[in-house]
């Protein structure tokens, strides 16, 4: 039932683009295989109007995905959050009348894909698949860690003219929250 | 660098640097805007700085402004001048500011606004579409050409491969063309340039699309040479393996397509991201000019603000020099630091205030040394034996000594400055008529020209508490060709002394020829007539020698009289040497009325004596007779009494250094009219006496530095009162 609501309420947004930028978490597991701790993670993202109208026009869009593991400590009876590791990277979404197609550029390793419609392009930034995370020798059994992912749009990659609009309007400094994963050591799959 | 240049820019520097750095900060978002995309990270943090640098100076300029309205409000010297200069210069700079701020806008969005236009739009759309449809039809073809040549050479395909594609490629005049296994694994391959570089290997969907017997043709850019090429690839059939072989040929576009598509899908890509970037462009260069206004405006007020107070400092400097000049320090000296106008006119002022203090010193000496005269002259007529009375043009009155109030008996002090015949008209003034009836006629217009011409001179008698003064007026004008100065001086000479003393004088001359002339002869017509007498009487009939005896009686009788008179005479006249020496008064007084008075009868004489009388120095017979005289006088006036009374009164208290001595009797007193000679010789209005008996008191009384003075009124009897100075610490 909650599995059909969610399918409902994914096709609801698919259906009409949103007045703000809306990404849903649909899936964030962790895998540990070969002394690597991986991820893969699924999100369906959507964007408003304002911002598909600007990547439609032509005006490159940079998202970046942050991926975050942090271990749970404490001193004394204090508890605090310390970082392991940190990733970010970029990914460039754009848009070329001439080619009729939308390109999605990963500036870490340069990949470049090209989509015919935004949806699959929106759907292949959302999708992280066997993304290395650390070595397993890092991390230490016993200790609780919490993988995170968020993705945020880059509006200091904005053309200048932008950037008043962008200070000023919420939808060009959109980012999701951040998705938390409880990762569990000492497990192989 | 000298102070001028520290200070120019102290005041204007930091000011100047800070408006370049905000407008060049704007200039570089403005081309970043336009020029720039590769600095745009630095545009946020430079929008930033012109921002923040913006409200420190708007903050600095509000600073200003409210210490202005402080200043205005204290009214500061030169604040209004400061303020009306700034406001003027304010409102002729912000109104071609405004003006070219609002074209500037217009101007601008209207420029951008002319970048699009539908034919712009449909022009780059129809040469998209060109160079598309050219491309599609140069894909077409290759395709083709790739498949009629395939077609002709499949045989030779899969026997002889490397043969194959190389004849291919020739006979295609492709870049490329090479055969893959179905999994994507190299067979053969030809390129144009002859080398062994691999192939540009399709990707894993491309083989797929053709295990699916699918042929895909389409333009490609390979990067990273962004060089243009048609991918062909078709599925050739094996028919010894019975499979699909996938063969690639890669033609090269033509430079020139290759050129022209690139500037037609970057133009249309840069229009429609213009187009897009319409609004906030605007937006941007809005805000960028608006900034670049309200700097401008804020600079230049606070450039004009501190101009206009540079302008105004020197005269400012001006006004409170002058107040302190006002104040009456005529010390000031202000800086002359300038070398314009202002600093000519600040040279000028401390030049006319040396000037000023330099004459305000002398007129300050002058006017001690005028005061010092004035004060010198106003001693000098103070303590003139004279009195000293002046009158202005207006008959007003303008200075008047001590002593010409003793002559006059009045204070007239208090009534300076009233008109002089105002003064005339007070109630304590009766006594002043003569005097006033004597000086009012000199002021009459009439006369004026004569007073002018010459001094005069006019004796005058008031009678004053029972005295008579005799007053000779000396009158004169001040000659003056200021009216405010001029006028009237009148000086009063008390001559009633003068008078008096050579009355006197004249008197005693009198007496002495007197006592002269008929003293000597009396004894010889005394003796003669006893002789007469004596020789005559025992010879003559009783009737005769009854006569001769009477006659001789009468002459005797009259000698003896006459000789009595002579003695007065002598005794006014005679002025003997003082025998001073230390009496008591009331003891002397006592001694002389007991002669008056019988062993059991007081008699009429009264005596009240102040037992703190101290002792006087004084001749004891002229005190004698003066007593005598005065007690004498007395009794002679109360004998028509029904009760006869003589009053004689010592006090010491009555004045410090005096001792009055009163002689009261109860008689018919003496008429106003006889006050006035009562003293002088021959005033007696009795049937007996010589006359002489007052006079002779007044003489004694003045040769003892004493007074005497009479008080009395028409039948309420007559009082002397006797003024004789005490001795005082030393003995005198």
């Amino acid at each position: 039932m909650k599995c059909l609501g969610g399918l409902v309420s994914i096709l609801f947004m698919l259906a009409a683009q949103p007045a703000w930028s809306q990404i849903t978490l649909l899936e964030l597991v962790d895998k540990q295989f070969e002394s690597t701790l991986y991820m893969d993670a699924k999100a369906h993202i959507q964007l408003s109007e304002k911002v598909v109208e600007a990547i439609q026009h032509e005006i490159p869009i940079q998202f970046i995905t942050q991926i975050e593991l942090t271990r749970r400590d404490q001193i004394f009876i204090f508890p605090y959050n310390s970082q392991q590791t940190r990733i970010d990277y970029t990914t460039e979404l754009s848009y070329s009348h001439y080619d009729r197609r939308y390109k999605l550029h990963n500036l870490r390793n340069q990949n470049i894909l090209y989509f015919s419609q935004l949806e699959p392009a929106l759907a292949t930034l959302g999708e992280i698949q066997n993304f290395p995370i650390t070595s397993l020798n890092q991390l230490h059994s016993g200790l609780r860690y919490k993988l995170k992912l968020r993705f945020r749009l880059n509006y200091w990659s904005l053309p200048a003219p932008m950037f008043t609009q962008a200070l000023l309007d919420a939808d060009w400094r959109f980012k999701s929250e951040w998705f938390e994963l409880d990762v569990q050591t000492g497990r192989r799959r | 660098m000298n102070v001028k240049t520290r200070l120019f820019l102290k005041q204007y520097g930091w000011l100047a640097i800070v408006t370049g750095l905000l407008l060049s900060s704007l200039f570089i978002m403005h081309q970043i805007l336009q020029n720039a995309p590769e600095f745009v990270e630095y545009y946020i943090g430079l929008l930033a700085f012109s921002m923040i640098g913006t409200l420190i100076l708007l903050t600095l300029l509000i600073r200003t402004l409210l210490k202005l309205y402080r200043q205005y409000k204290q009214n500061v010297s030169g604040i209004r001048t400061t303020v009306k200069i700034t406001s003027t210069l304010t409102l002729l700079l912000a109104f071609p500011i405004m003006t070219l701020f609002y074209f500037s806008v217009s101007l601008v969005h209207q420029s951008i606004d002319q970048w699009f236009d539908v034919r712009t739009e449909q022009a780059l759309s129809d040469a998209s579409a060109l160079v598309r449809a050219n491309l599609d039809n140069l894909t077409r073809d290759s395709l083709n050409a790739t498949l009629r040549a395939e077609e002709s050479l499949r045989p030779f395909l899969a026997q002889r491969p490397a043969y194959s594609v190389s004849q291919l490629r020739n006979k295609l005049g492709a870049q490329e063309v090479a055969l893959y296994q179905s999994n994507g694994q190299l067979i053969a391959y030809s390129n144009s340039f002859g080398d062994q570089s691999l192939p540009n290997q399709p990707g894993d969907n491309l083989f797929q699309q053709l295990r699916q017997r699918h042929s895909y043709a389409a333009v490609e850019t390979l990067s990273p040479t962004n060089q243009q090429i048609v991918r062909i690839l078709i599925p050739v059939f094996n028919p010894f393996s019975n499979q699909v072989l996938p063969l690639q040929v890669i033609f090269n576009i033509p430079e020139n397509i290759t050129r022209y598509a690139q500037s037609v899908r970057l133009a249309q890509s840069q229009y429609h991201e213009l187009n897009y970037l319409r609004a906030p462009l605007k937006t941007s260069f809005t805000l960028i000019l608006s900034m670049v206004l309200l700097l401008t405006l804020v600079s230049a007020l606070l450039f004009m603000v501190q101009a206009a107070q540079n302008l105004t400092r020197p005269i400012r400097y001006l006004a409170q020099g002058t107040q302190r000049v006002a104040q009456g320090d005529y010390s000031t000296k202000m800086q002359v630091d300038r070398d314009d106008e202002f600093g000519t006119l600040i040279q000028s002022f401390n030049d006319m205030i040396g000037q000023v203090a330099k004459a305000r010193n002398d007129i300050k000496i002058n006017h001690q040394q005028t005061e010092v005269q004035r004060l010198y002259f106003q001693a000098v007529i103070r303590n003139l034996t004279n009195g000293v009375v002046t009158l202005d043009m207006n008959r007003r009155l303008r200075t008047i000594n001590d002593k010409a109030s003793q002559i006059l008996g009045i204070n007239l002090q208090p009534l300076v400055g009233e008109r002089f015949c105002d003064i005339m008209d007070q109630a304590d003034t009766p006594h002043l008529k003569p005097f006033f009836d004597a000086m009012m006629p000199r002021f009459e217009n009439s006369n004026l020209m004569q007073m002018d011409a010459r001094p005069w001179s006019e004796q005058v008698t008031i009678q004053h508490h029972n005295q008579q003064r005799i007053i000779l007026l000396h009158g004169s004008t001040l000659p003056s060709i200021d009216q405010k100065i001029g006028g009237f001086v009148i000086v009063l000479d008390d001559i009633t002394e003068l008078v008096q003393a050579q009355l006197h004088a004249a008197w005693s001359d009198v007496a002495r020829r007197l006592a002269h002339e008929i003293k000597n002869p009396l004894t010889p017509i005394q003796l003669s007539a006893e002789r007469l007498e004596f020789k005559l009487t025992n010879k003559l009939q009783p009737d005769d020698a009854a006569f001769l005896e009477r006659m001789t009686r009468t002459i005797v009788d009259q000698v003896d009289t006459m000789q009595t008179l002579v003695q007065a005479f002598i005794d006014y006249a005679h002025t003997p040497e003082m025998q001073l020496q230390l009496l008591d008064l009331n003891e002397l007084i006592l001694d002389i009325v007991s002669l008056y008075q019988t062993p059991h009868d007081d008699g009429i004489i009264e005596l009240k004596f102040d037992p703190e009388c101290p002792a006087i120095l004084a001749d004891a017979s002229r005190l004698r007779q003066l007593f005598h005289n005065l007690i004498k006088n007395a009794l002679e006036a109360t004998e028509e009494s029904d009760v006869a009374k003589v009053q004689i009164i010592t006090d010491c208290a009555a004045q410090p250094d005096k001792i009055t001595i009163q002689v009261i009797d109860n008689g018919p007193g003496i008429p106003e009219q006889a006050v006035n000679w009562i003293f002088e010789p021959y005033a007696t209005d009795k049937p007996k006496g010589t006359g002489l008996g007052l006079a002779i008191v007044k003489k004694i009384v003045e040769e003892l530095n004493g007074q005497i003075e009479l008080q009395a009124s028409n039948n309420e009897g007559t009082c002397f009162v006797i003024t004789l100075s005490k001795l005082n610490a030393d003995g005198h």
